[in-house]
């Protein structure tokens, strides 16, 4: 063989040897981005509200009483939780825009419920509302039946994208996206269905490998957003 | 003011005992003791004042150890004889509710219970009836069936049941003809409602109060969102460009001794 030939056979295998494993890695999708700075997923919950202080020791010292609040307890009385509840959700950045609606669980397996559907998102209505103390969840399928779903290209959302909540008073608020995470489904953080803590809007979709015999995924698409 | 003209006669004493293992407990204090409004006094202290009837106090953050309680008809002066007086013995890591309510035969007492503030499962209430009212034994009926039976003073049953609205009821037990309620009760998930059975029989004014603590609910275990898997992820390495790569190794061997040769 001649020498000129051998060479670039020579390079161009090399070439191939270096780049294909690197576009190999370049080109699977960020499975993570932004930061969860002060969004901590790990640790315990935090805190309950304040405590009432009562009685301070010494308790034989005079010093200044205390009032403890004190409240009716009638079945009238029962404080009951106020939230707005979402009823819609648009994300330009994906051209989403969906009908909102309330769930529970599932009381077989606790799963969140929801909806059979692939236009419609789901708030868990046992949790935060979006806006208020805690995480508010609001979940879509990926993908549903024969096709995409209205949470399909979840995982595209960056850090600095926007999205509104319309809420069943006619309100709307505005959320910007901090971080998205792909977790595996035995490690899908408790904390996101957390009532307490500051307010954040946890958008979550199904993602990751695929198991086509049991047909579900194996991982959990996150996107967390804060009011802006 | 009969009955605690009676307390004053017997003198009554309770002893209690808040069982726990642990830095501070919380304490509610519950009135349940019928049209008697009451100053309450911890270790010789005027805590409560004017007390009344239906009502409770936020939960407190008690420390650990043995704690005198008084209860004086509100207004009384801190010497005047207590109409009711025990110690409250309380551990850490505790919740708990000190109770003052009639027992069984109508005489006002001092019962205290330890609240469960233990996880619920997603999408669960945790409803509890305490008995503490001067009438005998009751059935708790939830939506017309009985949920909690042979109930007695001052005991307490608790349930785990499913967020929504219930039609609830107390009836003597082994009947269903209400003796309190129906009412209906809005359980909201995550929350224990605490219900105290209240009041005398004798005297046809039983009724219910309520205490509730939030923040008891338990996470979904899962959001199952995809079934298609359009979007799955792989992260295997195609086979193509395995093929492609032992290619590349198998050229750079070959053309490497072709080379080596070339240039001998």
């Amino acid at each position: 063989m001649k020498r000129i030939p051998l060479l670039l056979l020579l390079a161009a295998s090399a070439a191939t040897l270096v780049a294909l494993p690197s576009w190999w890695l370049s080109s699977r999708p960020d499975t993570s981005a932004g930061s969860l700075d002060g969004l901590s997923l790990e640790g315990p919950m935090p805190a309950a509200a304040p405590r009432q202080p009562w009685l301070g020791l010494p308790l034989a010292a005079r010093e200044p009483r205390v009032v403890v609040p004190v409240r009716r307890a009638r079945v009238k009385d029962i404080p009951r939780r106020k939230h707005p509840v979402p009823i819609s959700l648009r994300i330009p950045a994906l051209d989403v825009e969906a009908p909102v609606v309330p769930v529970g669980v599932d009381r077989e397996t606790r799963e969140m419920e929801l909806p059979p559907d692939n236009a419609t998102a789901a708030w868990y209505r046992y949790g935060a509302s979006p806006g208020g103390e805690g995480s508010a969840v609001i979940a879509g399928h990926v993908d549903y039946g024969e096709g995409q779903a209205v949470f399909f290209r979840l995982a595209e959302l960056e850090p600095g994208n926007r999205m509104v909540v319309g809420y069943g008073d006619g309100s709307t608020a505005v959320f910007r996206v901090v971080a998205r995470r792909l977790v595996g489904k035995d490690e899908l953080p408790a904390r996101i269905f957390s009532t307490r803590g500051r307010p954040l809007l946890t958008l979550v979709t199904c993602g990751g490998a695929y198991d086509a015999a049991r047909r579900h995924y194996l991982g959990n698409t996150l996107v967390f957003a804060v009011p802006v | 003011m009969r009955r605690l003209l009676a307390l004053l006669a017997t003198g009554a004493v309770a002893s209690l005992a808040i069982a726990g293992l642990a830095q501070a407990a919380q304490v509610t204090v519950v009135h349940g003791v019928p049209d008697l409004a009451v100053d309450v006094y911890v270790n010789d202290e005027l805590t409560l004042e004017d007390f009344k009837y239906e009502t409770i106090t936020d939960p407190l953050d008690l420390p650990a150890g043995t704690y005198k309680i008084d209860i004086r008809a509100a207004g009384d002066p801190p010497t005047a004889k207590p109409a009711l007086s025990g110690s409250a013995t309380v551990a850490d890591d505790t919740n708990a509710s000190i109770v003052a309510h009639l027992d069984e035969s109508g005489k006002p007492t001092l019962t205290v219970f330890v609240n469960d503030t233990s996880t619920v499962k997603a999408g669960d209430a945790r409803l509890t009836v305490r008995h503490t009212a001067a009438a005998p034994a009751v059935d708790v009926l939830a939506n017309g069936s009985p949920l909690f039976t042979n109930l007695a003073n001052p005991d307490e049953q608790s349930a785990d049941v499913a967020a929504g609205t219930y039609s609830a009821a107390v009836a003597a037990t082994g009947t269903t003809e209400p003796v309190i309620g129906p009412v209906d009760l809005d359980l909201e998930a995550g929350t224990g409602y605490t219900v105290y059975a209240v009041g005398s029989l004798a005297d046809d004014n039983l009724k219910v109060i309520v205490q509730t603590t939030s923040g008891l609910g338990g996470s979904p275990s899962g959001v199952p969102s995809g079934t298609v898997g359009l979007a799955a992820t792989s992260s295997a390495f195609p086979l193509w460009a395995i093929v492609l790569l032992s290619a590349a190794g198998i050229g750079i061997v070959t053309s490497g001794l072709a080379l080596a040769r070339t240039r001998r």
